[in-house]
């Protein structure tokens, strides 16, 4: 036999060895995955698969630190779950919530977008990997996991690649420590109180703006196909911008599509980038973009009597 | 394509049967094909544009050979690279204003333009000076442009050293197959792990900069070598690697660069293929032209050299400073070799790499903060107190880092005693597997 002929059967051998190796690790980590009980993944876990709150709250970090679970479900008397994710842009929200309404339909869905939402620097494909681990359970997620790549339906055949870069995090997530910890509050994360010597503005100058030209016209296609599930849905919607640590007026592309579309669809926009009170004052903030826990308590305190009259809208209705 | 990722090591492995298994007359094309396929993997337009490129550099090579007036074609030809580098990657307003003409993203700047430029302009030199003859298959003058290891981030290969390896091409042979695979995992394992650790360790520091203590800037100043380092290697034995796979010996880029002792030694060590480029076509050529100044001719030429350099990494004036600090040292050096040795040979070689290793860290700021204003806040913050308190160390990265040296450093031992070898290659496999992302390598910008 020749030389080329053995080292190709040595390398199916080492390629079967492979394949059982990736099956046996892939479960494992599927395994531990699951057992997890509080933490990013978890939260994520229980976003997709076991939340029946009246009201979800989708956003990046901006939306898990700044929605107070308290003030917000005293305030309206109906239950609350906060689903969003640091990092995270409409892809992987619009994602999140075909697979939640699979399961049931929320009363209000409340999605809070950021200055630059739609920029192409947002690397939106690549962050959907925080889906990847529910592939084989949720089919109706499948079709926008495939945008992460043209390979990604044959990488998606391997067990293990869905938990790709998150090992150690499943790995910490299984510590017993992790597990008696329970650091958030009905997926909120409040956020701690810095000294304001510390913290900058968004922005020096007094007028930010940024060119249309840096818009990824696909993700607003997402944002779009986000509010048209939940019209679909007979889900009530609406959009916000939480407050940043700001005195500039902000002309930002991301947020001027997104009005239009809300306009289009009749879809309540609060634009509160910038509130009186909350915005021009360091003590709310952790950093320019996150409010602290007084911050969040403050702004959803302004925020609840808009969510009521959508509530109370609902209630009419029905 | 991410080539840090186990599927394109598997990939890999799986071409590496393919070409094998056909037929010997069909291989080049074979390569010529995954190579497109790589590239288009990043953007069809990519594809287009060196495929251009080459057309336009294959036929100005074999006109400079047959034309009487070699000159003129090789003049144009030269131009003509140099242009379509400086409109693509110094000129925004070319790409800008072309995309705002067709309301459309056109064009863009060609991934690995200014590896494959270099490659190119070095071409028509050595056909010029009859260095070498004009490649007349424009298949495997076609697979010297855009032999998909090499595509990204170089090495910067020169035509008289890859061309002559494709005729004929080597046999099939299990040892390269395997030392390539080893070398190509390696390589995955420094990018994947450790320069993206250093590079989260870099982004702690950077993400604060105005607020860092004297202590925190140097530990991020002396960390920039080894930053730019990691990630270049990795970058460098993947392309190795792939390339032994299939039989090739591509340039090598690192020879223990921070053993360098002085400056001009340490540019004969890092990034070996630009620096040996800079050196045959523009170092040499202009001393030569300049001989008559005796050793000012050899001053201005490293200087051009490195001024040259500097451009070539970007448009910005830090890059041209980064050129010109280099040129001043090595300058310096050559200056005063005889009183260094003279006081200073008692402290070699220690003395050397630290000043050196040091000089570097501090030129590598302008490469790392392109903003004057990031700049002077990184020199002011030398200056601030000095402690132990460490906000913006991440102690996590740290012991991330220490398990990767501790990976590396016995794995360069071990390597005698096959299953202990094996073991290191799975356990790298499963960082590689457990720590990758998307991140860029730092060169595949230029």
């Amino acid at each position: 036999m020749s030389s080329y002929r053995k080292f190709v059967i040595k390398v199916g051998v080492l390629f079967i060895i492979f394949l059982l190796f990736d099956f046996v690790f892939g479960s494992s980590l599927r395994k531990l995955y699951y057992s997890q009980t509080s933490g990013l993944l978890y939260r994520t876990t229980y976003s997709l698969e076991k939340t029946q709150a009246d009201i979800l709250i989708f956003g990046s970090s901006r939306a898990n630190h700044h929605y107070h679970p308290d003030i917000i479900s005293t305030g309206t008397n109906c239950s609350y779950y906060n689903v969003g994710r640091d990092g995270m842009g409409i892809m992987y929200h619009y994602a999140l919530l075909k697979g939640i309404l699979e399961r049931y339909k929320p009363k209000l869905i409340i999605l809070d977008i950021s200055i630059g939402q739609f920029s192409k620097e947002n690397n939106e494909k690549e962050k959907l990997s925080a889906l990847l681990p529910y592939y084989k359970t949720h089919p109706e997620i499948r079709d926008l996991l495939y945008y992460r790549g043209p390979f990604e339906r044959i990488k998606l055949h391997s067990q293990s690649y869905p938990f790709n870069s998150i090992i150690p995090t499943i790995l910490v997530g299984n510590m017993e420590f992790n597990k008696s910890r329970k650091n958030d509050l009905l997926g909120y994360i409040p956020l701690p109180t810095r000294d304001p010597k510390m913290i900058n503005y968004f922005n020096k100058n007094d007028f930010y703006k940024t060119d249309p030209n840096t818009i990824d016209s696909s993700m607003v296609s997402f944002f779009e196909e986000f509010i048209r599930t939940s019209i679909e849905k007979k889900i009530n919607l609406i959009v916000t911008i939480s407050p940043y640590l700001t005195n500039s007026i902000i002309d930002d592309s991301s947020i001027k599509e997104a009005i239009k579309i809300c306009l289009k669809y009749n879809i309540p926009f609060f634009n509160y980038y910038y509130l009186q009170g909350i915005s021009d004052n360091k003590n709310n903030f952790m950093n320019a973009m996150h409010l602290n826990e007084k911050g969040s308590i403050n702004f959803s305190k302004m925020l609840l009597p808009s969510i009521n009259i959508q509530l109370n809208k609902i209630r009419e209705q029905n | 394509m991410e080539v840090t990722s186990i599927f394109f090591i598997l990939l890999v492995l799986i071409s590496s049967l393919i070409y094998y298994g056909i037929k010997p007359h069909y291989r080049v094309l074979f390569l010529l094909l995954i190579s497109a396929g790589f590239i288009v993997s990043y953007r069809g337009f990519y594809l287009i544009y060196i495929l251009l490129f080459t057309i336009f550099n294959y036929f100005i090579g074999l006109l400079i050979d047959k034309q009487p007036d070699k000159k003129l074609i090789f003049w144009i030809g030269i131009i003509v690279n140099i242009m379509q580098l400086i409109l693509f990657r110094y000129t925004d307003l070319f790409i800008k204003n072309t995309n705002d003409l067709f309301k459309a993203e056109l064009l863009l700047v060609p991934l690995g333009i200014s590896f494959y430029t270099l490659q190119g302009i070095g071409y028509l030199i050595n056909i010029k000076k009859g260095w070498e003859k004009p490649e007349i298959r424009f298949t495997h003058f076609c697979l010297f442009i855009i032999f998909y290891p090499k595509f990204l981030s170089g090495p910067i290969e020169r035509s008289n050293r890859l061309l002559p390896q494709l005729t004929p091409l080597p046999a099939f042979s299990e040892k390269n197959i395997v030392n390539g695979m080893k070398l190509l995992i390696l390589g995955a394992f420094q990018k994947a792990f450790i320069a993206n650790q250093l590079y989260n360790l870099l982004d702690g520091f950077r993400n604060n900069l105005a607020l860092l203590s004297g202590t925190e800037t140097l530990i991020m100043i002396f960390s920039l070598p080894l930053v730019l380092y990691f990630d270049f290697a990795g970058y460098t034995n993947i392309a190795l690697g792939i390339s032994k796979v299939y039989g090739f010996e591509l340039s090598p880029n690192f020879d223990k660069p921070f053993l360098a002792q002085t400056v001009s030694q340490f540019w004969r060590k890092f990034h070996m293929s630009l620096s040996y480029w800079f050196n045959d076509y523009i170092y040499k050529q202009v001393s030569f032209k300049l001989r008559k100044l005796g050793n000012l001719a050899s001053a201005i030429a490293v200087f051009c050299s490195f001024l040259l350099f500097g451009v070539w990494h970007g448009s910005g004036i830090n890059f041209i400073l980064i050129g010109l600090m280099q040129s001043l040292a090595i300058n310096y050096e050559f200056f005063t070799k005889r009183f260094r040795i003279k006081h200073f040979n008692k402290y070699d070689p220690y003395l050397g790499r630290i000043l050196t290793y040091s000089f570097y860290s501090i030129t590598l700021i302008l490469f790392f903060f392109q903003s004057i204003k990031d700049v002077g806040l990184v020199y002011r913050n030398v200056s601030n107190t000095y402690n132990l308190t460490f906000r913006f160390l991440d102690f996590k990265i740290l012991l991330y880092l220490t398990i990767g040296f501790i990976i590396l450093l016995l794995y360069k031992k071990i390597r005698n005693n096959l299953i202990i070898e094996s073991l290191f290659l799975v356990l790298m496999l499963v960082i590689i597997f457990s720590f990758s992302n998307s991140s860029a390598f730092i060169y595949q910008n230029f």
